[in-house]
């Protein structure tokens, strides 16, 4: 019955796929559809469209017995506007693993036809102008750009990477920048390696289809007596799985999103079994325990911690007092240690790229590096402590459903005292001890341990605030406000402060300055080495009043507040990504200047709901105006249905707060 | 009763207990030394450094890059991190330099590399000492040498060091009063020039480049080795030696000729066969940067291009110049330093001062000048990128330097007419409508032929100096492909146009985005304006509801200076209010002590500005 269901299936479906489309798939053969074609009626502004791109990986037989993966890749694009010929640059990334395995391109093909006085010319790519550029020491790229491009040129190229690392099954990606008419993957298994497969952003394929390969394929040593195989060999059939969506829209960035790869109609795969021909099974993965379990082995994650452990007892012996400390205090001087003792080199990875002793000798490493050693240091100091690996901002989300490797590719410490515990980071020290920076706040981690999965939230729940006390006098006579003005801020709020501004007073001044003030003095900042307090700045300013007849107008709050809402769109369809929650605060104190009285105050106003929170209050009593405003934007992560309430709050925000105070002269 | 003391209060908790920040150089060059040897057509040239890092947060500049090329030897003589005694506390490892490919942005692919290896410590201040030495066998520069080494840090002492063979000469092009000694050795000479306590360096607004302005010592060989002998004798031999490279290069394969000559059959004005051979490069070629070799100074070929349709500066001008030979019209390849503000070519001192290169096809009574990697701008138009320059036309004996055609005042004019029709909250339509000339219809001209539809949204949001705006639809149009200005039509729906203030109306006409220019006393560069501005602005007010309103207009005004001119009017007018702006900046240079007189002028421009409104009074 399966068989029939699955016969039914193909008779069904693949005639729709052959009539769905005119266009040529083969290599080389060019349709005259495709030369019709000058505008793509789905995305008519797309400057180049993909007419298709095929890829397919198989395991080949190497020369020792084993089994590489060669990956073929046919791609086809019509170059539609000017624009569209940046797509004709060009680049193939391959990977050196540095101990002597090597992907290798081995061949490329391109072509670039164009129909010239009504006939069709082929330029073919020259092999002398394929350059190779290495990026570090792990990866390098083939690149090449077509000859002979311009608007209406079809290009198409075909090339063919081999692959020793089997961890590394090429996936595929079926949406790019440009529309996609059809996108097709097969991948051929062999019997040996087993994946899991995962898809994104696709609720169906428009085609799918496993199948066993019907020519036989061999492992060792056949010998055929009566018709069996008594040898120590093993026969077996490819199992081919195809993949394939048509009429893919171009992907558009939004503004305040994670990260493309987040959103994009992509497959990947992990290695999950070996099973050896002569019997035997090796599970690579299965369960995140066991995920969490092959980290705690690996070379460079357990085994690093575990050799980092001899020096950090050294450390703490002769460079860290921990005397008559609480667990709290200890784990507090140890971050700190690290983070002033070590630089990031900003590179991520979940794996340490060296051992203790070179980076205790360098000072400098990746974020595994300092992380792992700083956890090997609270551990030694007796301070409860585990990994969690995480997957940072730009380098999209984990689903939680799948427990592929590939999703992490950072590592921070949280630390347990007394039942309460607390996420670190040693590679930054402009934050708290008990903070990882914004780059790192993604959804959540999965903390490494050998029992049940813990994933640990990576929100940071303390509320950001910019709060802003300002004080104004008004010279009438030469319509010049004078406001002396403290900022105070904390968390992520004081991060942004601290990057922007290091302590250097000379560039907050300049910032000022560009920010409405006609002069700004006195600058003064505080606690930028101090992590855990707010980041202050304060200075005397001056500015223009605007004068209206016999009426001096001022803006309670100066230039602070917003003037514009970013968000524009009508409609959202991702969610809108502020990485952390956060309150600006404004009290702001104008003496009414003599020979004038108010003469309108803006209208108080109070907003709250799940979402925002926004309260302005203004107050006359005597020579003196008191203004309070303070909004909360409470969530760091709004879904595309809160768009609209969100998108409202905002502009009210930008409106209210931008109100202005009237005197009038007596 | 609001108690003042609140505010003062918060101020004072914070002061307890804090700890100040102030601004220090946190790292300092303590010496920088360069040793150079000509020997036998090489050149070998020692770097070494000796960098005090005061705390953590200026320890990037112990993230060491060097740049070489693929022919360079480049070998790491020495890399170590000192304590303040000079003890070695370490000492780099081979294995922790490693080489990645540099490939400027712009260039599709080039033979450069940068080593890279870091110099960290974890004990505050700590010293970095390392040293290289590179092995050049092709130079045109023997040195050209500044001793600040970050325009970001303080150098306290650097000494160039120069040791060339008797008989030997070469030109010294040198400002920065630096200590001089030559010393006389066996069949050789040595020069050495010393300078202590070299600021740091932070370009300006309307100044020259920094290159011109700052120290430096710049050695030029009066003869070099560059693939061929060459010399620097004079303007005209360099253009000699330019020539001897493009030798050959510029002949047309015979398919491609015959191309040539029936695009061209027909034609007998000398300007339309040269107007039709420079679209069909535009419309059949485009800019690949591909550097490898002598990829600076040698062209690809004409025939690479015909090819492969792509070349950078030099190969697509010389499949230009191919071109025109076939069809028997000369035209010189010409040198030229590129951008907005080039750095001036130093005309006492023949050498490779020039980063570009274009067609200049003499015409009787008329020169042609041809920009060839931009497919979008018109023919005989150079732009903000090569205007009002010196560049080196190569012509054998004959090459000399020529100057480009300048940027008048009427060239780049920009009139922008906004209308807006509003009702009583401020909300309604805007239309923008924009000649664009100069730079800003370059630019605009690039979005539109070679930027998706996205980018020119993104683009024409942030070029409207308007707020709450949403754009509906835009259209660009230009009379033809040579015509050397375009229009930008735009439709928006706007709100919150206006503020209601006590009843009255106030409308402030946007401002125009002046230059974020520094006060006179932080000033250090004197001026320089490459090229002039010159805006006429329009914005009309339809408010059915005006006749409600007693309407009161700002004062007109019109600022003169020596550097531009400044005007505003307003009229009301049938059903219409009228603001009409004026604002020319003109090119120039002008001395340090001429700065505040330039501050003045766009404070005054700024103080206008800020004043400028159309407010209605209820009736």
């Amino acid at each position: 019955m399966k068989i029939f269901y699955l016969f039914l299936f193909l008779i069904l479906i693949e005639p729709s796929v052959s009539h769905a489309q005119e266009y040529s798939r083969d290599f080389g053969v060019i349709s005259k559809e495709e030369w019709d074609l000058k505008t793509y009626d789905k995305d008519p502004e797309a400057p180049a469209v993909i007419l298709f791109d095929q890829g397919k990986s198989i395991f080949f037989d190497t020369d020792e017995g084993g089994y590489d993966i060669r990956f073929t890749r046919t791609k086809r694009i019509k170059i539609l506007k000017e624009a569209g010929i940046d797509y004709a640059e060009i680049a193939i990334p391959y990977y050196q693993d540095g101990f002597g395995k090597t992907e290798e391109v081995v061949s490329i093909e391109a072509y670039t036809y164009n129909l010239e006085d009504g006939s069709l010319t082929r330029a073919k790519l020259d092999q002398n102008l394929v350059y190779e550029e290495k990026k570090n020491n792990n990866w390098y790229r083939q690149k090449f750009t077509f000859p002979d491009v311009k608007v209406g040129s079809i290009i198409e190229y075909k090339y063919v990477v081999e692959t020793p690392f089997l961890f590394n099954l090429p996936g595929w990606v079926f949406q790019t920048s440009i529309p996609t008419i059809f996108s097709v993957y097969q991948v051929s298994m062999i019997p040996f390696y087993k994946y899991a497969f995962l898809a994104q952003g696709i609720k169906h394929f428009d085609y799918r289809l496993s199948e066993e390969d019907r020519s036989e394929r061999t492992f060792g040593k056949i010998v055929q007596n009566y018709g069996q195989n008594i040898g120590s060999g093993v026969v077996f059939h490819d199992l081919v799985h195809t993949f394939a969506m048509k009429n893919v829209p171009a992907f558009n960035d939004e503004s305040y999103i994670t990260s493309v790869d987040d959103y994009i109609m992509k497959v990947d795969f992990q290695l999950s079994n070996i099973y050896y021909p002569t019997g035997g099974t090796k599970e690579i993965m299965t369960t995140w325990p066991g995920l969490c379990e092959s980290l705690n082995k690996h070379e460079d994650f357990g085994k690093y911690v575990k050799s980092c452990t001899r020096s950090a007892k050294k450390v703490l012996e002769s460079e860290i007092d921990l005397n008559g400390m609480s667990q709290t205090e200890k784990s507090i001087a140890i971050i700190e240690f690290v983070r002033s003792h070590y630089s990031w080199n900003q590179i991520n990875s979940k794996y340490a790229s060296k051992n203790s002793k070179q980076l205790l000798n360098e000072k400098s490493g990746n974020n595994a590096d300092i992380n792992l050693y700083l956890l090997a240091l609270l551990r030694t100091a007796g301070v409860d402590a585990d990994p969690v690996i995480i997957s940072t901002r730009n380098h999209g989300k984990i689903k939680a459903d799948y427990p592929f490797e590939y999703f992490f590719n950072y590592v921070v410490v949280l630390v347990k005292i007394d039942n309460k515990s607390y996420l670190t980071d040693g590679t930054n020290d402009l934050i708290a001890y008990n903070e990882i920076p914004p780059r790192c706040i993604n959804e959540k981690g999965l903390l490494v341990d050998d029992e049940e999965p813990v994933w640990i939230s990576l929100v940071n729940h303390k509320n950001s605030i910019d709060s802003k006390n300002i004080r104004i006098k008004i010279d009438a006579n030469h319509f010049v406000g004078e406001a002396s003005v403290s900022i105070n801020t904390s968390v992520f709020e004081s991060f942004w402060y601290k990057n922007s501004f290091q302590n250097d007073t000379a560039k907050i001044r300049e910032y000022l300055l560009k920010r409405g003030f006609s002069k700004v003095n006195m600058v003064s900042c505080f606690n930028f080495d101090r992590n855990r307090k707010p980041y202050v700045i304060s200075f005397d300013s001056e500015f223009p009043i605007e004068q209206l007849g016999n009426k001096l107008v001022v803006s309670p709050f100066l230039n602070f507040p917003i003037r514009e809402n970013k968000l524009k769109q009508k409609t959202r369809s991702y969610p809108v990504d502020f990485i952390y929650s956060k309150t600006e605060k404004y009290n702001s104190i104008i003496e009414i200047p003599s020979g004038y009285q108010l003469n309108s105050l803006p209208d108080d106003y109070h907003f709250g709901d799940d979402l925002v929170d926004i309260e302005i209050k203004f107050k006359n009593e005597d020579e003196l105006i008191e203004a309070n405003a303070s909004y909360t934007l409470k969530k760091s992560v709004y879904q595309p249905n809160e768009y609209t309430t969100l998108k409202h709050c905002l502009d009210t925000i930008v409106k209210k707060f931008n109100e202005q105070i009237v005197f009038e002269k007596i | 009763m609001i108690t003042i003391p609140k505010i003062y209060l918060s101020v004072l908790l914070v002061f307890f207990g804090c700890t100040l920040c102030w601004s220090q150089s946190e790292c300092e060059v303590l010496d920088y030394t360069t040793s150079i040897q000509v020997k036998s057509n090489k050149l070998v040239k020692k770097e070494s450094f000796l960098i005090q890092i005061n705390d953590k947060r200026s320890n990037w500049i112990a993230d060491i890059k060097i740049p070489f090329d693929k022919n360079d030897k480049l070998e790491i003589l020495e890399a170590v991190v000192m304590d303040l005694n000079g003890n070695i506390i370490r000492k780099l490892r081979n294995h922790e330099i490693t080489t990645r490919s540099d490939i400027a942005r712009g260039a599709f692919y080039e033979d450069d590399f940068i080593k890279e290896f870091e110099l960290k410590w974890d004990a505050y201040p700590y010293q970095i000492k390392y040293s290289y030495q590179r092995i050049t066998d092709r130079f045109l520069y023997i040195a050209k040498w500044y001793p600040g080494v970050n325009a970001k840090v303080f150098t306290h002492n650097a000494t160039l060091e120069v040791e060339v063979p008797d008989g030997f000469s070469m030109r010294i092009d040198t400002i920065g009063g630096f200590i001089f000694r030559e010393e006389k050795l066996k069949n050789a000479t040595r020069l050495k020039w010393q300078k202590s306590d070299i600021s740091s360096f932070k370009s300006e607004y309307f100044s020259p480049p920094g290159q011109e302005t700052v120290p430096h010592v710049i050695l030029i060989p009066n003869v070099f080795n560059y693939e061929l002998k060459g010399s620097f004798d004079r303007w005209q031999s360099y253009g000699i030696w330019q020539d001897q490279m493009n030798d050959g290069l510029d002949v047309l394969p015979p398919s491609e000729q015959l191309k040539i000559d029936r695009l061209t059959s027909g034609i007998k004005d000398p300007k339309e066969i040269i107007k039709t051979l420079y679209h069909y490069l535009q419309d059949n070629t485009r800019y690949i940067g591909v550097f490898v070799d002598e990829g600076g100074l040698k062209p690809y070929s004409a025939s690479y291009v015909c090819e492969n349709g792509y070349g950078d500066c030099k190969a697509l001008t010389i499949y230009l110049k191919a071109l025109l030979n076939h069809v028997g019209i000369p035209s010189f390849y010409t040198k030229i330093y590129s951008g907005e503000n080039p750095v001036r070519i130093n005309q006492a001192y023949p050498g490779q001062q020039f980063n570009h290169v274009i067609l200049v096809v003499p015409l009787q009574g008329d020169t042609i000048w041809l920009e060839n990697t931009a497919s979008y701008l018109p023919f005989d138009y150079l732009g903000t990128f090569t205007q009002n320059r010196y560049g080196l036309l190569v012509n054998g004996e004959k090459s000399e330097l020529v100057k480009t055609p300048t940027l008048s005042q009427a060239d780049v004019l920009r009139t922008t007419t906004c209308t807006f029709n509003l009702n009583l909250e401020g909300t309604g339509t805007a239309k923008v409508s924009e000649k664009l000339r100069g730079d800003d219809f370059e630019t605009c001209k690039y979005y539109q032929t070679s930027r998706s539809k996205e980018d020119q949204k993104n683009y024409i949001e942030e070029s409207i100096p308007l707020r709450n705006f949403q754009i509906e639809d835009w259209k660009f149009s230009q009379e033809n492909r040579d015509s050397a200005s375009m229009w930008l039509d735009v439709e928006m729906q706007v709100k919150d146009q206006f503020r209601t203030i006590s009843g009255m109306i106030v409308l402030n006409p946007k401002t125009l985005r002046m230059p974020d220019i520094k006060k006179p006393d932080d000033r250090k560069s004197p001026v320089r304006i490459t090229f002039p501005i010159n805006r006429l602005d329009s914005i009309i007010y339809y408010l059915p509801f005006y006749d409600d309103y007693k309407v009161e207009f700002s004062k007109s005004v019109l600022l003169k200076s020596d550097f531009g001119c400044y005007e505003e009017h307003y009229l009301q007018k049938d059903s219409a209010l009228f603001f009409t702006r004026r604002f020319q900046l003109y090119d120039g240079d002008y001395p340090l002590d001429r700065y505040s007189e330039i501050y003045a002028f766009f404070d005054s421009i700024k103080d206008v500005q800020h004043r400028s409104a159309i407010v209605l009074n209820p009736n």
